[in-house]
């Protein structure tokens, strides 16, 4: 059984290692409760929910002001997403087992500190609760608005790459 | 499904791309048509190595720039 403070760092990495890890361990399933899912912006975050999705795992996020290019790709992977009233404290639940918590902060990279617990699941399964009665409250996000997406906006305003790339000769190119 | 190649998201993305109107006129059409569109990281490897090579007579800090807006895109998409 452990508990440990997360410190603050300049780029939160304290903070994405634990994260990292946590989902890595997870089995069955993850929750979270987050504001805008800033933390989706990391690759490494962003990478182990998708290794946690292809082994399986069940995963549910609770937000408050989720944006929907973020939602886009949540949904893309399966990923149950709720929106609701506002949660100053955000977590992150492993198998009913482990958490994380996440103080209060402002949403900008470095601000981030926190709480791990691991193999807690007196107090895991208290935080479990938190998010069930959230969920009952909010409203499940599950359409998909594409014109949010990146690459669409990308398509409408296309990049000045300044040479002609020649994009239907590239097999003639790489051969 | 639709599978995205490296070719159509070149000229799609790159304005100054001989085929970048049938690029961007085949993605547009797939993303109205499809719930979702799928690549590679191969694909989104060899665009950056495309974006890359290029560009290598142009200042380091607009291909850098440029690689970064890319990046941008498609990890955002």
């Amino acid at each position: 059984m452990t508990f440990r403070t997360i410190k603050r760092d300049t780029t939160d990495e304290n903070f994405r290692r634990y994260a990292a890890k946590l989902i890595d361990s997870a089995k069955k399933e993850v929750l979270v409760i987050a504001g805008e899912i800033g933390v989706y912006s990391f690759p490494d975050l962003k990478w182990a929910a998708e290794r946690a999705r292809k082994r399986g795992v069940s995963v549910k996020v609770y937000a408050t002001n989720p944006p929907q290019q973020v939602v886009n790709g949540l949904l893309a992977k399966g990923i149950e997403v709720f929106k609701g009233p506002v949660m100053k404290d955000h977590f992150l639940i492993i198998d009913s087992k482990s958490f994380i918590h996440s103080k209060p902060h402002q949403p900008v990279v470095g601000k981030r500190e926190g709480e791990v617990y691991v193999n807690k699941p007196a107090e895991a399964r208290k935080v479990v609760k938190r998010f069930e009665k959230l969920v009952e409250k909010s409203k499940p996000l599950t359409k998909v608005d594409w014109k949010q997406d990146p690459l669409w906006k990308a398509l409408q305003n296309p990049l000045d790459w300044k040479v002609d790339t020649h994009a239907s000769r590239l097999d003639e190119e790489f051969a | 499904m639709v599978f995205v190649d490296t070719n159509v998201l070149l000229a799609a993305l790159n304005e100054h791309d001989s085929d970048h109107k049938k690029g961007k006129a085949l993605l547009e059409s797939a993303f109205q048509r499809f719930a979702w569109l799928y690549t590679s990281d191969y694909i989104l490897d060899e665009c950056f190595s495309i974006a890359w090579s290029k560009t290598r007579k142009l200042p380091l800090s607009f291909r850098l720039s440029l690689i970064k807006k890319i990046d941008d895109t498609v990890q955002g998409s």
